[in-house]
């Protein structure tokens, strides 16, 4: 095995950027004789080792398919065309010099240009031969979060050098989209086309959106609920990934979307993993109940990639597999909340989050209000004509005007109900993002029991909360969600008073675009965050910032 | 198993014995779809062959123009009366049913499965109330639990005090979900008279119980609920929906 001309440019490039690289390790740099590592971060030397310390070197996990061989990267022995590798060069002042790795010995790999010389597949020592000019090393993975330690030793003096995979993180509402997606229904005639949102979303986001013929994946909508895109980084790799929910195209595996991560995904850079055995899936572990809040600070603690939460109760809940795996991440430290009052039961239902740029946190929580909703509706004329909520059946609500809800006992005492449940939660999901009432918005709503559903909730007004967050091209916020329809003229938005009062109460400096999805998504339980997914780019540099939250185990002999 | 299918048998025995009515509708109606198969060829195709969208709560629905044809009504309760059908297809097909006519009471009751036969009392919810209470009182005495559960359910979408006499009976279900909704829909209607019933539920062994009572009995007086003794007791319960809601009641 030799190096390929990319890693020496990967290499080399390091070495261009040593001057620098010393200001960043100390201000004298090492002896003119002293033994030094360097890494993309700077150098490594007895006096200064300071950019050894965890989590030291980093990478991603060698889990894709460079080569696309049809196996994991990591399972192969050819790095040729590897870019998920953490790089270091030794300065080995002429002398032989002894390095030892320990820890997760066994998912490590430490390479030269002719072969793995150290951990997996070879002995945990090795002598790198007295050279004149910078040696190599590469450092490969098997999977997230392994740590490890390399210990270079000259004579009687050594110092340490940490290695440690990335994480897998999930991608928060802040983070900017590189792709948005949904499903092009334009075939099955009647109502039942999406072209309205399809439409809005080409407008607004140009090249980066994507719609994917329904027809070819069964006529599945649901795609927010199939995957959930992630990502792993390194000092000098990166790699996409995908969480393929076993939900499998809610039936079998190849049914409806199950195959999508594979058909579009999969590949040189981009991984794709399951967790939980297939048909055995509950609502509850869909993508729809697997979400992200932005970054945030709790008790001094920072979360620099926000904290994922699901939601569930302590006996029903998303599959232990994916639980234990999320939580082993750890630096996005997962939190429940109770869901399964939904007929879906996801969390993006009912809470969500956008950003605002006046707040000192950077966004706002979004969550579901009835009572917001009935001082709109009970200010409105109750004669007024609701075009779209008096059909009856599958395609509307048989509350044929303004007066149908709100003379309803039922439906208000029901959506007391559910407003006394969403408090309680909202309490727990700011108690565990250390928020206050002045970080919430409260988006008018209210829920009904669906056929279907029993004493299960679904949206009855289009669940705006449910919304996809992404940007227009000069970057300005962009809230796609559903119409609420609250008016006579389903063509005329500006006459829509919910439309009126969620545009005043969205952060300033948002652009909001309310799209029909009553017959595809609303009337099937869904809204504009189900039928949608997005690809996201990292808004930080490393994953280093978040190293205080993970346990070293090497310290702690927890390895 | 033994007792539950005997029982299924001698219940859809009994009321296939006295339906004569809900038999005469759908006997004619199925005489019509048969003479569809012959007059309407492509409609009948389609009706057989239709498939069924899903909901994002994994159920299947029958959507499209074809559920909107009243032409295809009888086409549409051969197939569901066929039975050849899964019964979660079955559920659709009663929806598609429903959204046509309300379906005659007796027909509801004579349909053998008991998650098919929940699905058919889906119509009561928002059928007037001549037809809806009676049917209603009557499903509340059905033999499945899970049938029972939706009607006291569906009970508190009618706002008719005729169906709180039976719903005060159904609070002491062996079922808790019977229970638990009957409370509910008690507290919808505002059901002075079913107070202290429903108090009666406060130390009932299933938390939801609990909760549905509470909530109810707040809706009916929430002074003298306040004042319940069992309150200080209940804001320490062991679930936390139960112990939430009476320290919420307490802190006003």
């Amino acid at each position: 095995m030799h190096m390929t001309k990319k890693q020496h440019l990967i290499l080399l490039s390091m070495v261009a950027a040593m001057p620098l690289a010393c200001d960043k390790g100390s201000d004298t740099g090492p002896d003119d004789d002293a033994l030094y590592v360097e890494t993309a971060d700077g150098l490594i030397y007895l006096e200064d080792s300071s950019l050894g310390v965890f989590p030291g070197l980093t990478a991603t996990p060698n889990i894709d398919d460079d080569d696309q061989d049809g196996t994991v990267d990591w399972s192969g022995s050819d790095i040729s065309e590897d870019n998920d590798l953490g790089y270091l060069w030794v300065e080995t002042r002429n002398r032989d010099i002894e390095v030892t790795l320990s820890g997760d010995t066994s998912s490590i790999r430490v390479w030269n240009d002719t072969g793995v010389i150290l951990g997996e597949g070879a002995s945990n020592s090795a002598t790198i031969s007295a050279a004149t000019e910078l040696v190599g090393l590469m450092v490969e993975f098997e999977t997230w979060l392994n740590q490890g330690s390399l210990v270079f030793t000259d004579g009687d003096e050594s110092f340490e050098v940490r290695i440690t995979s990335s994480p897998l993180i999930l991608n928060h509402h802040l983070q900017p989209t590189t792709e948005v997606m949904m499903m092009k229904f334009n075939t099955m005639g009647g109502n039942y086309s999406n072209m309205d949102i399809i439409e809005t979303y080409e407008e607004v986001l140009g090249e980066r959106f994507t719609s994917i013929k329904a027809s070819k994946y069964g006529n599945d909508p649901w795609v927010q609920d199939e995957f959930e895109f992630a990502y792993m980084m390194g000092q000098d790799s990166y790699m996409e990934f995908v969480i393929d929910s076993i939900r499998n195209g809610q039936g079998q595996p190849g049914s409806g979307l199950d195959n999508v991560p594979e058909d579009m995904f999969e590949g040189p850079d981009f991984a794709v993993g399951e967790w939980g055995p297939a048909r055995s899936a509950s609502s509850l572990d869909y993508g729809g109940n697997l979400e992200v809040t932005p970054p945030v600070t709790v008790d001094g603690v920072e979360y620099p990639f926000g904290r994922v939460f699901y939601g569930g109760t302590n006996s029903y809940h998303p599959k232990d597999e994916l639980m234990d795996f999320l939580d082993s991440q750890q630096v996005q430290d997962p939190f429940m909340i109770d869901s399964t009052w939904l007929c879906v039961g996801h969390v993006d239902e009912f809470i969500s989050t956008v950003p605002d740029a006046s707040s000192e946190i950077g966004f706002k929580v979004i969550v579901t209000d009835t009572h917001a909703a009935w001082d709109i509706l009970d200010a409105m004329n109750p004669d007024m004509r609701l075009a779209r909520y008096g059909d009856s059946g599958s395609n509307g609500h048989s509350l044929s005007t303004v007066g149908d809800i709100t003379g309803s006992a039922s439906i208000r005492a029901l959506n007391d109900e559910v407003q006394e449940t969403v408090e309680a939660e909202l309490a727990i999901f700011m108690g565990e993002l250390g928020l206050s009432e002045s970080d919430v918005i409260r988006m008018p709503s209210l829920f009904e029991e669906p056929r279907g559903c029993g004493r299960y909730v679904a949206a009855l007004i289009p669940g705006m909360t449910n919304m996809i967050i992404s940007e227009t091209d000069d970057g300005t916020p962009a809230l796609f969600m559903a119409d609420p329809f609250m008016r006579t003229d389903e063509n005329d938005q500006s006459a829509d008073p919910i439309i009126a009062n969620v545009r005043e109460i969205m952060p300033e400096g948002v652009e909001t675009y309310f799209v029909d999805d009553w017959y595809i998504y609303h009337m099937m339980l869904g809204e504009v965050h189900c039928g949608s997914n997005a690809r996201r780019e990292p808004t930080v540099s490393t994953w280093a910032d978040a190293a205080h939250l993970i346990e070293d185990t090497l310290a702690t002999g927890a390895e | 198993m033994k007792n539950y299918i005997s029982t299924s048998i001698a219940f859809s025995s009994i009321f296939l014995c006295t339906t004569s009515l809900a038999g005469e509708w759908e006997d004619q109606q199925l005489a019509l779809a048969a003479d569809m198969h012959i007059s309407a060829p492509d409609l009948s195709l389609q009706v057989a062959e239709l498939s069924p969208m899903i909901t994002r709560a994994d159920t299947p629905v029958f959507r499209g123009s074809l559920v909107e044809n009243s032409d295809a009504a009888p086409l549409f309760l051969e197939r569901f009366t066929s039975g050849e059908d899964t019964a979660d297809i079955r559920v659709a097909l009663a929806w598609v049913l429903m959204d046509f006519e309300t379906l005659p009471l007796e027909f509801v009751q004579s349909e053998a499965d008991e998650t098919v036969r929940a699905a058919l009392l889906e119509q009561y919810k928002t059928a007037p109330a001549e037809i809806a209470v009676p049917a209603l009182n009557a499903m509340l005495e059905d033999s499945s639990s899970h049938v029972r559960a939706q009607a006291a359910r569906l009970a508190g979408y009618q706002e008719s005090a005729d169906l709180n006499e039976m719903l005060i009976l159904t609070l002491s279900d062996s079922s808790p979900s019977v229970r638990a909704l009957s409370a509910r829909s008690l507290g919808w209607h505002n059901a002075t008279l079913a107070y202290t019933a429903i108090s009666s539920l406060l130390d009932d062994e299933v938390p939801e119980v609990r909760l549905r009572a509470l909530r109810a009995l707040d809706i009916i007086d929430a002074t003298q609920t306040a004042a319940l003794p069992q309150l200080q007791g209940l804001a320490l319960d062991r679930d936390i929906t139960v112990a939430r809601k009476a320290n919420q009641i307490l802190s006003r």
